[in-house]
């Protein structure tokens, strides 16, 4: 043992924090974009339901009533409905993708964050449109 | 400067091409873009034709399907959109997946499990409407 302690604690640098998600709030331009992945992905599952769909269509009348039944309870309109808003976000926020590939000067911050706001209220509009058609159809 | 031997049966072209882009990178990132925007009318035709078809008889369904045209859009459609889910399936998990060995296994159980929906959906549109 020695009392040769160092006086002062080792000099820490400021260093930039990593973007660390317990304690980081994401920018909405990265909400967005995990959001797009998010999406994808459940759309993805999504076609498992429209395989099976068409299957049970295939096999029998009884299976295409089954699944018409059921997609007017509420699980099943809670389900398309959550399907339908993932679908136009998808698409809109897609679309935006393509005009970033094609023209690059379309990406800055301010420009992001509006074409952000854009797409989730042209989402929502086309999610009201549509179940607004099927509604008085 | 050190000259390599190549041992392998493979020229060293052939072995770059399967590491790097080599001339074929742009294809995929061009086919993913390609593919999406193709996808993207075939996919509000399927919505107007769900709100369409809402609530209608399993023999009005049936009918609909035997149109030759709604048969064929309806079999794009599933083509169209089953490759792009891959697609992004794909570069979700080369993304998040870090052992290489786990990725190139759950990339092609992904492939795999879309190809057999496919040719699922397809036969049984076919059933439906021949």
């Amino acid at each position: 043992m020695t009392d040769t302690a160092p006086t002062a604690a080792p000099k820490t640098h400021e260093r930039p924090l990593s973007p660390h998600l317990q304690v980081y709030r994401l920018p909405m331009t990265a909400l967005m974009s995990i959001t797009h992945r998010m999406t994808g992905v459940a759309l993805s599952a999504g076609c498992v339901l429209i395989t099976a769909f068409l299957v049970a269509a295939a096999v029998s009348a009884d299976a295409f009533e089954w699944i018409k039944d059921f997609s007017i309870t509420p699980a099943g309109t809670l389900i398309l409905f959550a399907w339908s808003f993932a679908l136009y976000y998808h698409l809109c926020a897609g679309l935006r993708h393509l005009v970033w590939d094609t023209a690059v000067h379309m990406i800055d911050e301010r420009k992001a964050v509006i074409s952000g706001w854009l797409i989730l209220l042209v989402t929502s509009a086309l999610t009201a449109a549509t179940w607004y058609f099927a509604s008085i159809y | 400067m050190t000259k390599k031997t190549n041992h392998s049966l493979q020229s060293p072209l052939a072995k770059a091409r399967g590491l790097g882009s080599s001339h074929e990178g742009a294809h995929h990132w061009l086919a993913e873009r390609v593919l999406s925007a193709a996808i993207l009318p075939l996919v509000l035709w399927v919505v107007y034709s769900m709100i369409d078809l809402r609530g209608k008889s399993y023999w009005e369904f049936t009918q609909w399907l035997t149109q030759p045209w709604n048969a064929a859009l309806l079999i794009l459609f599933i083509a169209g959109v089953y490759k792009h889910a891959v697609m992004g399936l794909q570069v979700v998990l080369e993304d998040y997946v870090s052992c290489h060995g786990a990725r190139t296994i759950q990339i092609a159980l992904i492939k795999m499990a879309f190809a057999f929906m496919a040719a699922a959906s397809i036969f049984s549109i076919l059933k439906i409407a021949l």
